[in-house]
């Protein structure tokens, strides 16, 4: 899978913000470091859940487990807010 | 809808590309959650987010914005940024696509100012306007027609499409009656301004104008101080029967908007009457009562609606531009309407 590049992420006011122009409208959401984290490391390749889950784990230290659940929910997320290009 | 001063204040820090300050703070701290939702809807229908966006984003965080408004500002000026970078390089390569086969197109109206502004890709625009001098123009439609097809416009313009963007070429640089043979040479600093003031003055005669085309050439006058000569472009104003539009226009520009430019004769007016019209139908006259109903009717439909709004601004048209507007009355009993 990878990420749409119909977005963009921006800090204002001390927020992180990612900004959706797609065919559906414009939106802007706030998002967290570890979102940030994932969407900076992974814009621009191909990538798996086993991929995200690696990273979390390299980069945050966490149980491999929860690594992977955690990486499950943000794939669902991203593929439900339309984050990630069609296949 | 009537421009406010909180619009007209972030406005301005965005078309001065400063922080606001001061004074000017203290009307935006008093700012209720109420007014910023009418700020943003005067921004809309004046097709101006990208600019407003940029000075609402700046702003202080001291200054307390509602968070949907805020979030709406930001989204626009990144969308309004992307637009317009991507519409800079389409611009540029179909200029240099006509430029390796010896054509040298020039822009017009949106695509022309947009460098003039603090920051040129928040000067947002939808399509593409090229001039051709007459030798050239003939090259051109071969050009287009072999490569992209074209449709040939009444008014001898053509028109294509590169990349999805619509693209109008024209064989005539002003949008006026006059010869241009009595007018500045093109291209130059003075051509460039009568082209915006003629752009913006038919709009003002017709649909109606927005605050858009009056920033451009606010923009356009502040960027060239000192490559046009005030007293050449006068005479040129003279010559299109455009002085007292001028002055009009002028006028708003330095007392609404605050930006100080030359005033033909050195006076200034009332800017009510430009006012009144910008406020009654924002962007191209494209919010006025009843404007909204006639778009996706029938090309007549749209033609009458165009035409009665024609008749009902000829009181102003008259008094501001007489020669212009009799000339086009002319142009309508012909049959020949091109707004």
């Amino acid at each position: 899978m990878r990420l749409t590049d119909e977005a963009i992420l921006r800090e204002s006011r001390g927020k992180l913000i990612l900004l959706v122009f797609n065919n559906k409208g414009t939106r802007a959401m706030e998002v967290n470091d570890s979102f940030v984290f994932l969407w900076n490391k992974f814009s621009d390749i191909d990538f798996s859940v086993e991929d995200l889950a690696s990273a979390l784990v390299e980069e945050y230290g966490i149980d491999p487990e929860a690594a992977q659940a955690d990486a499950s929910q943000t794939v669902s997320i991203w593929k439900e807010s339309s984050l990630l290009k069609e296949e | 809808m009537k421009l406010s001063k909180e619009f007209l204040v972030l406005l301005n820090a965005a078309l001065s590309g400063n922080t606001p300050d001061g004074g000017v703070m203290d009307i935006l701290n008093s700012t209720s959650p109420e007014c910023w939702q009418i700020i943003a809807a005067i921004s809309r229908e004046q097709n101006v987010t990208g600019l407003v966006g940029d000075a609402v984003t700046n702003l202080s965080e001291k200054i307390a914005i509602p968070e949907n408004v805020f979030l709406y500002f930001l989204a626009e000026k990144e969308k309004c940024a992307l637009q317009g970078r991507r519409m800079a390089a389409i611009a540029k390569s179909i200029i240099n696509g006509f430029n390796e086969k010896g054509l040298n197109p020039i822009l017009l109206k949106g695509p022309a100012t947009a460098a003039f502004y603090p920051k040129p890709e928040l000067r947002s625009y939808g399509d593409i306007d090229l001039f051709f001098n007459r030798d050239e123009f003939h090259k051109a439609r071969d050009i287009a027609k072999s490569e992209t097809g074209f449709i040939l416009a009444s008014d001898g313009s053509f028109h294509f499409k590169k990349d999805d963007v619509d693209v109008d070429v024209h064989d005539k640089y002003f949008d006026l009656h006059v010869s241009e043979d009595k007018l500045p040479q093109v291209p130059s600093s003075e051509a460039t301004l009568l082209m915006l003031s003629a752009h913006a003055l038919k709009h003002a005669c017709g649909t109606g104008v927005g605050i858009r085309q009056i920033t451009d050439y606010a923009m356009a006058c502040d960027a060239l101080k000192g490559e046009y000569d005030p007293e050449r472009l006068d005479e040129a104003f003279r010559k299109a029967g455009m002085t007292k539009w001028q002055i009009l226009l002028c006028s708003f520009i330095i007392n609404v908007l605050g930006i100080q430019i030359p005033c033909p004769g050195g006076k200034t007016v009332s800017e009510e009457p430009l006012l009144k019209i910008i406020e009654e139908g924002g962007n191209f006259g494209h919010h006025a009562a009843g404007r909204g109903e006639v778009y996706g009717k029938s090309t007549v439909k749209r033609k009458m609606d165009t035409f009665r709004r024609f008749l009902e601004r000829l009181p102003f048209s008259i008094k501001y531009a007489p020669k212009e507007t009799l000339s086009t009355m002319l142009s309508l009993l012909g049959g020949n309407l091109h707004i």
